[in-house]
């Protein structure tokens, strides 16, 4: 994550010359910059850069819905991707007022909504579905090289999903969220009762299996989705759950490689309040904090992360974004508001927001 | 429910409605509870009861099969097994409380099963004559996939199952076959049980409160049954119909469709329609909706009427439907109307009851 004054070093007096007098004095004020994909007035799709006061600074068309925003600090660029089933990603060159490149997923994949840069800055990784065999893939995308497909790992099961880098940048973890779709029958689940998902870590460098966790075996419906990773490099995971309406199963997770997973407790009553669906997780700026949210229940969630104790709990509908805003978080709802503390402006530029907030 | 399929959420726009019905002026109006109540009395409880029934004659047909085999006794179990699948279509959507718990809906139909897993499943079974899957206990204990449905319809109309019919035959074939219908003749028995117990998955729907762990508010309770209604028309769409129709002519692949086997695909589609037709009358949800938006109840009969009379028009079986222009049109004009129907369901009834549909929860990320 980068404060304003290093995003304004890597986006560069390109970016900044292109802003309109108010969106540079918005980001001349603010703290923090985000990215987010969105839906405009029009219907239409696009990916936002926002600031921290959620004053739109840059707004750029998608060919359709996105999903997730992923940023590399080295060289400025990001890289929104599409919501699942989609085979488009576009990657925006910041450092030169926004040029676009659209990246495609090979045939017979595509891409699931979420990926991240090598820590260098070089490789694209990007989780995928192989979907005539129904397996999981990290596709390897070359930076250098106006993202060039380079090859693939294996995600080490069904339907990956959200992908980061954990500390130490030579593993990537994987939620497989272990639900089967392909994209001849649209959206829909077609292995729920086999489901069997996991938390992998995957060498990036020979692919090998460093490590991977299950559920209990009664919480196979469990779908592992969400990801962030804290400053003391716990994975913290968020789920949806494909059980019966009135199961009550943790939604949230802790996994400290090495260590067993730790299932938060639903005794909270976080499992209904989030009506069995986590939209997002993410660690503040000092990590002392995980925000999880819940669009289905109109929630947004801050547990402790060393006692994994609910802080609070906060009313917000359709609520689905959430990225550190220092010490807290911003939000970003379905129905187009930017929270930032409490505090909630919608824009006229933006009728809503997609899934995943993302502070550059 | 939020099973296999994607889930709407419902948010309330009227907060204090029903409470204040009779100082509203839409006193007239049955409360949301009466029609869930409806949809129980009057669709599920039936749909259940039938498709019970069916399955204990499904049973006893097998069962005289194998103890008598003979050209006429087979005849006899193909034609039951087409009115069970018959009486399945009627209750398939209804995946909330009994029909998920245990993987109910899986073990009696495990479909779409896209990389032919239970297929594949079904014939080691047969080829090792596995003795575990003879005895309805041990069956049940083995993969969702080999114990319903998918299992009885390979063993009834699969290769090799002409030589069911005489004494010659595959004893093993028949008596698998059997076990099958024997274990969705238990499975029908319990869901028809769940469903009429007062204090069971009915009281769960009609009594929501904060200590109901499905459904804290009547709202989420009749956002259930638009439920079935809305993700009925859109598997209907996404799985049954589109896949087997490609594209084009050229990449309509008949053999996705829904019990092909026994050549009952257009029957159970049919019986789809008819389905969510019947629970939206029975269950009497237009009256739930104020006097100016009423129109919603007569653009949706339109639309199933238009459905029915396109199911009359079909004459050619779905492999042949799928490639001849004037039938494929009309299997094309059924998708449009599981869309229409659709929005219908999830964006006019749904909003004009106050049952808000989100942007983007609507089916997950």
């Amino acid at each position: 994550m980068l404060d304003r004054r290093s995003f304004m070093t890597a986006a560069g007096s390109g970016f900044l010359s292109a802003l309109l007098p108010r969106a540079a004095e918005a980001l001349e004020r603010s703290d923090y910059v985000f990215a987010a994909p969105c839906r405009k007035p029009d219907g239409s799709y696009a990916v936002a850069v926002a600031a921290g006061n959620g004053d739109i600074l840059h707004i750029a068309g998608l060919p359709d819905r996105g999903h997730d925003v992923t940023f590399d600090p080295v060289s400025g660029k990001a890289v929104v991707f599409a919501r699942r089933p989609g085979t488009f990603a576009v990657a925006f060159d910041l450092t030169s007022s926004g040029v676009q490149l659209t990246i495609t997923s090979p045939p017979g994949h595509h891409f699931y909504g979420h990926g991240v840069f090598s820590a260098d800055g070089r490789l694209l990784y990007s989780a995928e579905n192989a979907f005539e065999t129904a397996q999981g893939v990290i596709g390897i995308y070359d930076c250098t090289d106006g993202f060039r497909r380079k090859g693939a790992l294996e995600s080490h099961g069904i339907g990956p999903h959200e992908i980061l880098l954990m500390p130490g940048s030579k593993t990537i973890v994987v939620a497989n969220g272990g639900i089967e779709t392909h994209p001849d029958f649209g959206r829909q689940k077609l292995n729920i009762a086999l489901m069997k998902p996991s938390l992998a870590y995957i060498d990036v460098a020979t692919g090998d299996l460093v490590d991977q966790i299950y559920l209990p075996v009664a919480l196979h419906k469990l779908s592992i989705r969400h990801l962030c990773v804290d400053g003391a490099g716990a994975v913290w995971f968020g789920c949806q759950y494909e059980g019966a309406t009135g199961d009550e199963v943790p939604m949230l997770g802790r996994h400290r490689p090495g260590r067993e997973v730790e299932l938060i407790a639903a005794d909270e009553g976080l499992c209904r309040s989030m009506k069995h669906y986590v939209g997002s997780v993410a660690a503040n700026s000092d990590s002392s904090l995980i925000a999880a949210t819940s669009p289905r229940g109109g929630v947004a969630v801050m547990l402790d992360a060393e006692t994994g104790r609910v802080v609070s709990s906060r009313t917000l509908p359709d609520v689905c974004g959430a990225a550190a805003d220092g010490t807290g978080f911003a939000h970003t709802t379905h129905d187009g508001l930017f929270d930032v503390h409490g505090r909630a402006v919608s824009s006229g530029t933006i009728a809503a927001w997609d899934d995943h907030l993302l502070r550059i | 429910m939020k099973t296999s399929r994607p889930a709407l959420i419902f948010a309330l726009l009227l907060a204090a409605w029903p409470l204040s019905g009779a100082t509203t002026g839409w006193g007239a109006e049955p409360g949301r509870l009466e029609i869930v109540r409806r949809a129980i009395e009057f669709h599920i409880r039936p749909g259940f009861e039938r498709f019970s029934n069916e399955a204990e004659l499904a049973q006893a047909d097998m069962d005289a099969l194998c103890a008598a085999p003979s050209p006429a006794a087979l005849e006899n179990a193909r034609r039951r097994f087409a009115s069970l699948v018959s009486a399945w279509a009627r209750i398939e959507f209804l995946r909330f409380g009994p029909l998920v718990d245990d993987n109910r809906a899986d073990r009696i139909h495990f479909w779409p099963d896209r990389r032919g897993i239970g297929l594949r499943q079904v014939q080691r079974i047969l080829a090792k004559q596995d003795v575990s899957a003879i005895g309805v206990q041990t069956l049940y204990g083995k993969s969702v996939a080999v114990q319903g449905l998918t299992a009885l319809e390979f063993v009834l109309f699969g290769t090799g199952a002409d030589s069911l019919d005489a004494d010659t035959g595959d004893p093993f074939r028949c008596r698998y076959g059997a076990t099958v219908a024997a274990n969705l003749a238990r499975i029908s028995e319990d869901l028809e049980t769940a469903w009429n117990d007062e204090a069971g998955y009915s009281a769960t729907l009609l009594k929501p409160g904060e200590d109901n762990q499905a459904y804290r508010t009547e709202d989420e309770a009749l956002g259930e049954i638009v439920n079935v209604m809305v993700h009925g028309f859109e598997t209907l769409r996404d799985i049954k119909l589109q896949p087997v129709l490609g594209e084009t002519v050229k990449k309509a692949a008949p053999r996705r469709a829904i019990f092909r086997r026994s050549g009952q695909t257009l029957a159970v589609l049919e019986g789809n329609f008819q389905s969510l037709q019947h629970l939206f009358e029975v269950s009497g949800i237009i009256d739930a909706v104020p006097e100016k938006q009423k129109w919603i109840g007569g653009s949706m009969l339109l639309e199933f009427e238009n459905a029915q009379r396109t199911f009359d028009g079909i004459r050619l079986p779905i492999e042949q439907a799928v490639k001849d222009v004037e039938q494929r049109g009309k299997l094309t004009y059924l998708v449009i109307l599981t869309r229409s129907l659709q929005r219908l369901a999830a964006e006019q009834l749904a909003v004009a009851m106050g049952l808000a549909v989100g942007f983007s929860s609507l089916d997950g990320d």
